[in-house]
């Protein structure tokens, strides 16, 4: 019963992205997209990591990319991996 | 055993989001994955408009959407509610606003793609 | 292609006027419902004020349709949870418009939600 979490949003911005945390199980994984890659360097990331490791955080590597963020609190994939992890969790919970 | 995958797309043309529905859906096809629909919800129906004029240097979502469908086969489905609600419905002729890439559907069609595809996910 | 009915879960994150999250929601679940698809409905976040007695939606010049939550029973959607969290950092007591709602700690709103196949946010 694992869950990818789509993370579309800055938390800083749009608070029902920090939702995501209090449904993330440690088994779960997270995928930063789109303007969720804006939580690479701040408190959402770190309070994820409390839950799940940081070999569970990934971030779509052109939408890093395209926004100039520097990644070292997880680890790039592109679409491809994306939608494998697509397949091999229960559900996709997106949050926007 | 083919993975099959439905989308729903209530991410609007005029930002960048779309595209990232675009393209999850295009790496789905390079994937053999078996893309059983896209259904598009609330600002998402947009993305069909005939008459939403993107500038010519920009990127042209909605050509894209509909390559997906002329070229892979991809069922493009408009939820019609949220259409009518957006003003893309011209009395008589669901084609004068809307591109034929497109069909319009009711959210009966989004019960459907939930239970056909391994798979959804909502962008 | 594998043809299996799903577990159905719509989440509610937004406070239901100013957006058009909640109308959008309230229309995917009775549609389900309409199917007898299992499906049940989750209130999180400003998801709760969908819920919350007394409230008058035509004064701002918006249809009530949160009275069509009355008519999730007909539909057999019978599981509706709220995150208690969310009520108490709302200083929300939980007095909800309609009956049946389920207020379940952050803990059990999270067990409940994985136990979905497929999840609509809005």
């Amino acid at each position: 019963m694992t869950t990818l979490h789509l993370i579309r949003d800055s938390a800083l911005s749009n608070n029902s992205i920090n939702l995501c945390l209090t449904n993330l199980s440690a088994t779960d994984v997270i995928v930063l997209i789109d303007d969720g890659c804006y939580n690479i360097n701040s408190a959402f990331i770190s309070d994820a990591q409390k839950i799940i490791p940081l070999k569970q955080c990934y971030a779509i590597e052109e939408h890093i990319n395209a926004r100039g963020l520097q990644v070292n609190t997880a680890i790039v994939i592109n679409y491809e991996y994306l939608l494998e992890l697509i397949f091999n969790h229960q559900n996709v919970i997106t949050w926007q | 055993m083919t993975q099959s995958l439905a989308v729903v797309v209530t991410s609007a043309p005029t930002s960048n989001l779309s595209y990232t529905a675009f393209k999850i859906v295009e790496q789905a096809i390079q994937s053999n994955i078996t893309v059983t629909g896209v259904f598009f919800y609330q600002d998402g129906v947009l993305n069909a408009s005939k008459y939403l004029a993107i500038p010519s240097d920009e990127l042209q979502i909605i050509s894209l959407w509909k390559k997906l469908n002329q070229q892979n086969q991809v069922p493009l489905h408009l939820c019609s509610t949220a259409a009518e609600k957006r003003g893309l419905i011209f009395p008589d002729d669901d084609n004068f606003l809307i591109h034929p890439e497109f069909t319009l559907s009711g959210l009966g069609e989004l019960v459907m793609l939930t239970n056909q595809a391994d798979r959804l996910v909502q962008l | 292609m594998t043809s299996n009915s799903k577990k159905v879960a719509i989440l509610n994150t937004k406070a239901p006027f100013s957006q058009t999250a909640a109308k959008a929601a309230l229309d995917v679940a009775l549609i389900y419902g309409s199917f007898e698809q299992e499906t049940s409905l989750f209130f999180q976040g400003d998801g709760v004020y969908q819920l919350i007695d007394k409230q008058q939606p035509d004064i701002i010049g918006t249809k009530d349709f949160l009275k069509t939550f009355s008519a999730f029973e007909f539909y057999d959607l019978e599981k509706i949870y709220v995150c208690q969290q969310s009520l108490i950092e709302r200083n929300l007591p939980p007095e909800f418009h309609i009956e049946g709602v389920m207020v379940v700690s952050p803990e059990e709103f999270s067990l409940l939600l994985h136990q979905h196949n497929a999840v609509l946010t809005f």
